[in-house]
């Protein structure tokens, strides 16, 4: 049996387009100091480290853990770089889950950064292009990057996919999401694009991938997060000095799918979201996650990803997942708010960093910090998703 | 409950952050991340020969389960059973697709592009590739699960032994 993991501190580094008078390894370092803070720990008290940094190209720099490793002080100790794409954070966090479970560590440190802006394309002057380039290198190089595709085409396809099997979503439920994810925001210091928005500007912009408009999309972020993970006894003995409650991970499911989204058998269902949640509900005994989830942190890079996880974490049948956002059940109030910190549209995506800052905004929730308390909030999910296609998926149960 | 947040280190740090990022002050430099490669495609060697020499396109099949690869590949992934090489016909159909109206750097000055799934006739596996279209006919109407392609080479000295020898077109 797996020893009993809690979330003891938690920290994050505002998402921005930049931060150009910090380094990635000095954001670290912020974000490190601001956890332990939280926990009121010292970085003597922590015994090994997860470091979630995905694209080397970023950071123009192969291997950056280990300068993050010394630079915030942990010479001498475990410390071990996930790189897994969009989904980085929530395989950072399980891999950390894993050293403090399996008795190998007591505290750990969870620690996400990433500065993506610094890419720049000479031709145009800006830097998204460049930055999609960097990325563009995750997809196979043999059969799929030299064509040119971009994130926003690869997660378009099952959205397409799933309009030609159900009718929907349609054009205005996702601009819906993207309304209620900006609005959400509004309020988390932390967000990058909080924003009052209407459906007609959402359906107003332009398009990216059709049926993707920029609105539809999130924006990459440079930013960090940080989570200090303890066991049993000593997450008492922490939160005892700090006055934080634990906040305990009762359940983590992962599962990873072909990075052909051709092979696969149903393109309309992310089949790995659905492997995933089901093996994380399994563990933290959820029957009903809509009913029994009092909150939940989707990886919505795009709004039609997100309606597609409703249905792939199982909130609801598949083709019917446009509902939940039609009748308002995932907005603020609603039974089973998705998102409240934002999102990734409305926060921003700092790759690395996006699974750990979401887990986080959890934590808020149950620890009754949040900017959009969710009263007495007693179970929160994390899903986080990356890779070509939505490819990699961790979904994460943390309860009061 | 804790709602209130013990230390006021973070709106510190945020109205830091604010007023750095107002501040011109700052030094960015030019650089660049580039290696060359001569790249070996060892088994799938043949794959990019035949497009190359013959303007033919091979898939392979399990010789166990029959499972049609394209892109192709060596061993079946369920059976552990070794695939064989299948010539295929060059037709096949849209599963999924989309109108792309930006690119990535290199491609920003060849939007639109159309980028689709497409399941080649006799295979199992799609593969994603880009289907070239004449210049009204980049509508989402046109990408339709069903939509019938067909294949086109490169003129033969243009091609590499690349992915990007070929493309589709619409099979009308
Ligand atoms: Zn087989």
């Amino acid at each position: 049996m797996p020893k009993k993991v809690a979330i003891v501190g938690i920290s994050a580094f505002p998402f921005r387009v930049r931060h150009p008078h910090y380094t990635y390894y000095r954001m670290a370092f912020e974000t490190t100091k601001m956890a332990l803070e939280n926990a009121n720990l010292s970085i003597n008290d922590i015994d090994s480290a997860v470091y979630g940094i995905y694209n080397d190209f970023f950071e123009r720099q192969f291997m950056p853990d280990i300068i993050v490793h010394d630079y915030i002080g942990m010479i001498l100790k475990p410390g071990t770089r996930v790189t897994t794409g969009g989904a980085t954070g929530g395989y950072a966090i399980r891999t950390a889950y894993m050293e403090v479970a399996s008795g190998l560590s007591d505290v750990v440190l969870c620690l996400g950064v990433e500065k993506s802006n610094d890419c720049w394309d000479p031709n145009t002057d800006t830097r998204t292009p460049e930055l999609v380039k960097a990325i563009s290198y995750s997809a196979d190089c043999e059969f799929v990057r030299p064509l040119g595709s971009f994130p926003a085409a690869s997660y378009v396809l099952p959205v397409r996919a799933h309009i030609e099997k159900f009718g929907n979503p349609s054009e205005e439920s996702m601009a819906r999401v993207s309304v209620k994810n900006h609005g959400n925001a509004i309020g988390n210091p932390n967000a990058q694009s909080p924003m009052k928005i209407t459906v007609e500007d959402v359906l107003n912009s332009r398009y990216i991938s059709e049926p993707f408009k920029k609105l539809d999309c999130c924006l990459y972020s440079e930013g960090a997060a940080a989570m200090i993970l303890a066991s049993e006894e000593k997450a008492k003995e922490i939160c005892k000095n700090s006055g934080n409650e634990p906040i305990w991970i009762t359940g983590i499911g992962a599962g990873n799918d072909s990075n052909f989204g051709g092979l696969r058998k149903n393109l309309w269902s992310l089949t790995s979201n659905v492997y995933a949640s089901k093996q994380c509900y399994k563990m933290a005994n959820i029957k009903n996650p809509l009913k029994e989830l009092d909150v939940a942190e989707l990886h919505d890079a795009f709004t039609g990803q997100e309606i597609l996880s409703y249905e792939d974490c199982g909130f609801i049948e598949h083709g019917k997942g446009y509902t939940l956002i039609d009748e308002g059940i995932v907005e603020e109030g609603g039974e089973l708010p998705v998102n409240l910190s934002g999102g990734l549209i409305g926060c921003g995506h700092a790759v690395g960093a996006t699974g750990i800052y979401q887990a986080t905004e959890i934590v808020k929730q149950l620890r009754g910090e949040s900017h959009r308390q969710v009263s007495d909030a007693e179970k929160g999910l994390l899903h986080s998703v990356g890779g070509p296609v939505t490819a990699y998926c961790v979904c994460i149960i943390m309860e009061r | 409950m804790n709602n209130v947040p013990k230390k006021d280190f973070k709106e510190k740090l945020l109205a830091q952050i604010d007023q750095l990022n107002k501040d011109p002050n700052f030094h960015e430099y030019y650089d660049e991340m580039i290696i060359h490669y001569k790249y070996s495609v060892g088994e799938l060697s043949k794959f990019f020969v035949e497009i190359r020499d013959n303007a033919k396109l091979f898939g392979t099949k399990c010789t166990k389960c029959g499972f049609g690869y394209f892109p192709p590949r060596l061993y079946c992934n369920k059976c552990y059973t070794k695939c064989e090489w299948t010539e295929l016909s060059g037709k096949g159909e849209i599963i999924a697709g989309t109108i792309a109206h930006f690119g990535v750097s290199a491609f920003t000055d060849k939007v639109p592009i159309s980028i689709a799934f497409i399941k080649m006739d006799g295979m199992d596996m799609a593969i994603r590739h880009t289907i070239v279209m004449d210049e009204a006919d980049y509508k989402i109407e046109n990408m339709k699960k069903g939509t019938r392609v067909k294949v086109q080479f490169k003129p033969k000295e243009k091609r590499e032994g690349k992915i990007t020898d070929f493309y589709f077109v619409l099979d009308k």
